[in-house]
This record gives C-alpha cells, sequence and structure tokens, in this order.
C-alpha cells in the first residue's frame, strides 16, 4: 500500500469517527441532553455564524439567525434523520431561515468600519483612488448574487474548500468553483486598477 | 428534511449551471491573497467586526439557555410517550405479530369448522329415530333402507329364498291333497 493510500484511508476513518460521534450526540440530543446540545452548538456556531453573517449583511442580524437556527434544528429534531448527515441539514434550515427573515425584516445597518490605510507612505491622490476602489469593491461584493457572496467569503476568507462549501449549503461542488469564478471575475475587475496602480 | 434554499429571483436570473466539461470547474481552485485581503476589508466595511470571543461564548450560552425548555420538553417525552409515540415505537414489532396471530386465527376456524359441525350435528340428532338420523346425515338409500328394516346380510337373503321355496311346496302338497285321485 502506498503512503497515498494510507493517508487517505487514516484520513477517511477519522471523518467516520466523526461522523458516528455527531451521531450519538444528535441521538442525546433527540433525548434531551443538554450537554449534548452545547456540544453540537460548540461544533457548528462558527461556520453558522460565517454563513449568517454573509447571509444578513449585518452582526446583529447575524447573531439572531444563528440563535433561530440553533433553536428551529432543536424544536424540528425529530424529524431530522438519524442516518444522514446533520450539517447539510442544519445550513439548509438556516440559510431558509436568513432568506425569509431577510425578506420580512427591515435590515438593521451596521455603521461602516473605518479601513485601515494600507499605506501611509502614499500620496493623497493614491490614497483618494485606493479609497475609491474600496468602495467600489464593497459595492460590488454587496451587489452579488446572495449565493454567490457567500460561497465567495466561505472561499476566499474563511478558507473553507468547494467541497466543504458545497456539503453546508447543499449544491455540488462544481456549482460552488462555478460561483467562486464568477465571484472572482467580478471583484477582480474592480481591484485591477488599484493592482495596476503598483 | 428541508428543502434547498430558495436563493431569491435575483440570484435565479444570473445563476446558470457550470457548463460541463469545463477544466476550470474540475479542479479546486487556488486561494487568491490579495482578494481575500480586500474581501476580509470590505466584509468588515459592510457587515461589522467578526464578533470576538467573548461575545460568540455569550450568544453560545443565550443559544444553550433558550433551549433548556425544549430540551427538558424532548427529555419528558421519552420519560412518558404520547399513545402515538408509543404505537410508533412498537410498531415495527406489533404490525408482524398482529399479521401473523390474524393468520393463525384463520387457520384455527377453517381447521375447527367441521369438527364443531359434526359436534352440533351429533348433539342434534341425539334421541331422534334412526331413520331421521339416517336421512339427515345424508346416509346412502341402501343404508336408509338398512336402518329402517335392518341389515340385508348373506343370511337373511338366503333364508328368505329358502323360505319362499318352503311355502311354495306347502302350496303344491295342498292342492295335491284337495285334487281327487283317480
Amino acid at each position: 500500500m502506498s503512503e497515498g493510500d494510507e493517508s487517505r484511508e487514516s484520513s477517511e476513518s477519522v471523518e467516520r469517527a466523526a461522523k458516528e460521534e455527531e451521531r450519538r450526540l444528535v441521538h442525546r440530543v433527540r433525548e434531551g441532553d443538554v450537554a449534548a446540545f452545547d456540544a453540537l452548538v460548540r461544533r457548528y456556531y462558527n461556520q453558522a455564524g460565517a454563513v449568517a453573517r454573509r447571509l444578513m449583511e449585518n452582526r446583529e442580524d447575524a447573531e439572531d439567525l444563528v440563535h433561530d437556527a440553533f433553536l428551529r434544528a432543536l424544536d424540528r429534531i425529530e424529524t431530522f434523520d438519524e442516518s444522514r448527515d446533520f450539517g447539510p441539514w442544519f445550513y439548509r434550515l438556516l440559510i431558509n431561515l436568513g432568506i425569509n427573515a431577510r425578506r420580512s425584516r427591515s435590515r438593521r445597518r451596521t455603521e461602516p468600519e473605518p479601513i485601515d490605510a494600507e499605506s501611509t507612505l502614499a500620496t493623497p491622490d493614491q490614497e483618494t483612488l485606493r479609497s475609491e476602489i474600496r468602495t467600489r469593491f464593497s459595492e460590488a461584493l454587496a451587489a452579488l448574487p446572495e449565493r454567490q457572496r457567500v460561497i465567495i467569503g466561505l472561499f476566499e476568507v474563511d478558507g473553507y474548500t468547494s467541497v466543504e462549501i458545497a456539503a453546508m449549503l447543499g449544491v455540488s461542488p462544481e456549482t460552488v468553483r462555478w460561483h467562486v469564478h464568477q465571484a472572482r471575475h467580478t471583484l477582480r475587475g474592480v481591484l485591477a486598477p488599484m493592482q495596476d496602480e503598483r | 428534511m428541508h428543502k434547498k434554499p430558495n436563493w431569491g429571483r435575483q440570484d435565479r436570473r444570473r445563476d446558470e449551471s457550470p457548463r460541463r466539461g469545463d477544466v476550470r470547474l474540475g479542479d479546486e481552485p487556488t486561494h487568491d491573497p490579495s482578494l481575500a485581503s480586500a474581501l476580509s476589508d470590505a466584509e468588515r466595511a459592510l457587515y461589522g467586526p467578526t464578533p470576538n470571543a467573548a461575545r460568540a461564548t455569550l450568544l453560545r450560552k443565550r443559544i444553550v439557555g433558550d433551549a433548556r425548555p425544549l430540551l427538558a420538553r424532548l427529555a419528558g417525552r421519552l420519560a412518558s410517550p404520547r399513545w402515538w409515540e408509543w404505537t410508533a415505537r412498537w410498531s415495527r414489532a406489533a404490525i408482524p405479530l398482529g399479521a401473523a396471530a390474524g393468520i393463525a386465527a384463520v387457520l384455527a376456524v377453517v381447521a375447527s369448522r367441521d369438527t364443531t359441525t359434526r359436534v352440533i350435528r351429533e348433539r342434534t340428532l341425539q334421541g331422534q329415530p334412526p331413520i331421521v338420523r339416517a336421512a339427515v346425515s345424508g346416509t346412502q338409500s341402501s343404508e336408509l333402507l338398512e336402518s329402517v328394516v335392518g341389515p340385508a346380510t348373506d343370511e337373511w337373503l338366503i333364508s328368505q329364498v329358502f323360505a319362499g321355496t318352503a311355502l311354495e311346496k306347502l302350496r303344491e302338497e295342498i292342492r295335491d291333497s284337495s285334487t281327487p285321485h283317480d
């Protein structure tokens, strides 16, 4: 057996063990175990937060969404098929909840944070150009389709792979890669003048 | 299971399926640090800063705290299941068992039907005249005759034949004695 096969086999067995552990955790949650629910929240909290933030475009709304999604998942835990993975089921629930919340709730605006100047050596003209590009970049990001905006953030900023994002969003990895490609194309177009300047 | 997210009309308009055979979609894209940095800045400006650890812990505690009544309900349901839950829990075993019991009952009824009919008939015919018993029990005509006049054995038949012959002889003797001799 080659080294590659061995490492693949060991990573598969680690994944299997993790899934089995999660299955036991979900089973205990169905029995009303508080500690198991806490462990499940810890396991999914960060990823859920990352998706929610991009979906709601606002920290407070994102936190409310994560909170509501966990409670909704618990409320419906008896309808969850234990032979399946919890993650995709939970993210679908979170995304559907987020999309509905966005439609029904007026958006709370977060005060834009001042972005640190990239270089103190820049001339006033250069700084003005950069500031303009950053504004245009933010606008371009906000104008991306919801799914594309979530995907490009998860991929580039949080470092998830296309397979991981596909599992979260219930789409194929190819679809994720296509969205990454499209979003990059749009955003790089906005960043190009800044890179030319360098 | 939850349905796939509906991402909205805007997405449906712009969203296209990836073209098959596009080599760019086959491999995992490499990360772009300059784009990642610009995105991170833009996201911070758009959505606010990512929650720090203390804020995340607070939210997690709030989630678990608010979930306690639901968890208590789940635990309570396990302790005293509702009738349909109890039924659902046992249905996997109860359905085949019920089906097997039904089949066994049908077989038992079929098997006991002949015995029951016989016993009822016997009890009904007790004390009835032989001809009634024979008629009701569906015997053949010869058997019915036997039950009325007695069995037609060989001895009986011979005795009857001989009885006929003796009677004929007696008649002849009487006729002879009454006829004047020459």
